[in-house]
């Protein structure tokens, strides 16, 4: 693997589609994605359910096999990669789940569990320092407490994600992808895993790809932020821009949809709702606008393409108008 | 109807185990000792608590051998299909396509054919035997297995701890040893105690119709093909074998019972 060039990103996607036939109807999760992950950043895609943004991260981590498109992970092709390079990648590069606790065989002790990747990586050979090893990785996650001949039944949902976040930093990883990983915790484990994930950020250099749909999260922790919709990325660019002062008209939407927001007392967004469409058919022309309260002729008619405005990419027709 | 209680269930298995594979040199020899004189004893006559049949041998004895013969035909019959079944299961769910769609239409095939009728074709090409017997039975019950096996681990492997262990890198032969297999295995002995109690039956009707070990072994089957000519003098020649067959049967199913009883309730506990 190539890490020679800093400047490269360490995760470039180019133009990702992936489309699934359900019968006879075909429905699209992604229509076109392209991004790049840099070193050591954290950077977040938002977006409503539906929006293909768990799909791309299955697709980065090559867990799931692009319609078309390429995924690039330090110069090296995820989904044509064999052999040592695959091998590699798949050290190098992972997946945190939604839902750790379907992570993990329920007839899996801890150790197994904790041992298993290394045992795949070949990594297992000095047998003398694997319990320092694991003994280590687990105070980092903060699971210092936990036996090893347990299974993962009653294993609390923050404990699990931390087995889940520990299973993997055995591998030392360079990029996390994150699909939700703190969507199914409660608040208060929320922010201790959040502090975790900062924490190991710091400490191990790890570079963050965390998919979500908490606005004010994302705003907090990412240093850039993709918001997707429909299977296309339709704003991209410095957390500070993009949710700061929001461009497109679904990244208002989401924005001032957000609980907190509203607790403010500030007006969501006036959107027409999501059941109005059809899961399977997509609209012609910018896939929002007939959600969007700003459309006119133009974007029923043709789709927007990411186009630099103000410090980001937007894919709207009327960008313009609405800095 | 209420099963055994699985304590017992499994000392009467273990005996009948016992008995089929260390049967001693003395019991074989009581077994086969002919005296004319005693022909046709009712049970209960000294010296012989079951009576005997109508070469005077020993009715008890013969009975506990045939434990060695129809239980250990079963027995070698069950591990042969169960042996091929998994294999073929597992390489149907886990192959290349075309090797599923092959293992799917050679299941298909076997399970068309009635085994009973191939395995009479069987014996009759390769000559009597106890192993030709077993080998007849079990190439041509594996289905039920693979079956079981494909269906079960496809659901495994569906799971997303099997997703998270292939992002590691870890090989598919590794992931049916250490993945699938601790989850099927508790379904996978269910299986076998109700497909060895098929077997066994199997076993003893071929017996009966000729195909068994051959004419004076000891095995149920054939004792009760041997008893029908001394049926009215004799009822209970007929009565030993049958209610042998008949509770080993019984046995075997009260035990997949349990087994399914249990790994249901370890199932709960760990999921």
């Amino acid at each position: 693997m190539n890490t020679e060039h800093a400047t490269e990103p360490l995760l470039r996607a180019v133009d990702l589609h992936l489309s699934y036939t359900k019968g006879k109807t075909l429905s699209q999760a992604l229509r076109g994605v392209s991004l790049e992950v840099l070193r050591g950043e954290l950077l977040s895609v938002v977006g409503e359910s539906g929006s293909g943004k768990s799909s791309l991260a299955r697709v980065l981590c090559g867990i799931e096999a692009p319609t078309s498109g390429r995924v690039e992970f330090t110069g090296v092709d995820v989904h044509a990669a064999r052999g040592a390079d695959r091998l590699a990648l798949q050290r190098r590069l992972q997946l945190l789940f939604q839902e750790p606790y379907a992570s993990f065989n329920p007839y899996h002790s801890v150790e197994t569990i904790l041992l298993e990747p290394l045992q795949a990586q070949g990594l297992l050979q000095s047998a003398v320092s694997i319990g320092d090893r694991l003994g280590a990785v687990l105070r980092e996650v903060g699971l210092e407490q936990i036996e090893l001949a347990r299974r993962p039944r009653g294993l609390s949902g923050g404990q699990l994600q931390r087995l889940a976040l520990a299973r993997i930093l055995l591998l030392e990883p360079w990029l996390l992808v994150g699909d939700e990983p703190l969507s199914a915790l409660d608040v208060s484990v929320r922010a201790q895993i959040v502090q975790l994930l900062q924490r190991l950020r710091q400490e191990r250099a790890l570079t963050l790809l965390m998919v979500s749909h908490d606005l004010e999260l994302v705003e907090r922790i990412a240093d850039r932020v993709a918001v997707m919709y429909r299977g296309r990325i339709v704003e991209i660019g410095a957390t500070r821009h993009v949710i700061g002062s929001p461009i497109h008209p679904y990244t208002s939407a989401l924005k001032a949809a957000s609980p907190r927001r509203r607790l403010l007392g500030q007006a969501p967004a006036k959107l027409r709702a999501a059941a109005a469409i059809s899961a399977a058919s997509i609209p012609g022309g910018c896939s929002f606008h007939p959600r969007c309260p700003m459309a006119v002729e133009l974007c029923r008619a043709s789709m927007p393409q990411l186009r630099t405005v103000q410090d980001r990419l937007v894919a709207c027709h009327r960008a313009e108008e609405l800095t | 109807m209420k099963s055994l209680p699985l304590k017992i269930a499994l000392l009467l298995t273990a005996l009948l185990l016992l008995t089929s594979v260390l049967a001693p040199a003395w019991l074989e020899a009581w077994a086969t000792e002919r005296n004319l004189a005693n022909r046709l004893l009712p049970p209960l006559s000294a010296q012989h608590l079951l009576g005997t049949d109508g070469l005077g041998r020993d009715l008890l004895a013969r009975l506990l051998l045939g434990a060695r013969h129809t239980f250990g035909i079963a027995a070698l019959a069950t591990l042969i299909a169960a042996s091929i079944g998994i294999l073929a299961g597992v390489l149907a769910a886990i192959g290349p396509r075309l090797l599923r769609t092959a293992v799917g239409r050679i299941i298909d095939l076997t399970i068309a054919f009635p085994s009973l009728v191939l395995a009479v074709a069987m014996v009759a090409a390769l000559g009597r035997g106890q192993v030709t017997l077993a080998l007849a039975l079990g190439l041509f019950n594996w289905p039920v297995f693979a079956r079981v096996t494909a269906a079960e681990t496809r659901g495994v492997l569906t799971q997303q701890y099997v997703t998270a262990a292939k992002a590691f890198g870890v090989t598919p032969w590794r992931i049916v040893t250490g993945h699938v297999m601790p989850v099927i295995a508790p379904t996978l002995a269910v299986v076998v105690a109700f497909q060895f109690a098929t077997l066994l039956i199997s076993t003893a009707g071929l017996s009966f119709l000729g195909l068994g070990p051959g004419l004076g072994v000891p095995e149920w089957g054939s004792m009760l093909a041997e008893a029908r000519a001394e049926m009215n003098q004799a009822p209970w020649l007929m009565l030993g074998p049958a209610l042998a067959i008949a509770w080993t049967v019984l046995l075997m199913n009260s035990l997949g019972e349990h087994v399914a009883r249990r790994s249901r309730i370890a199932r709960n506990e760990l999921l």
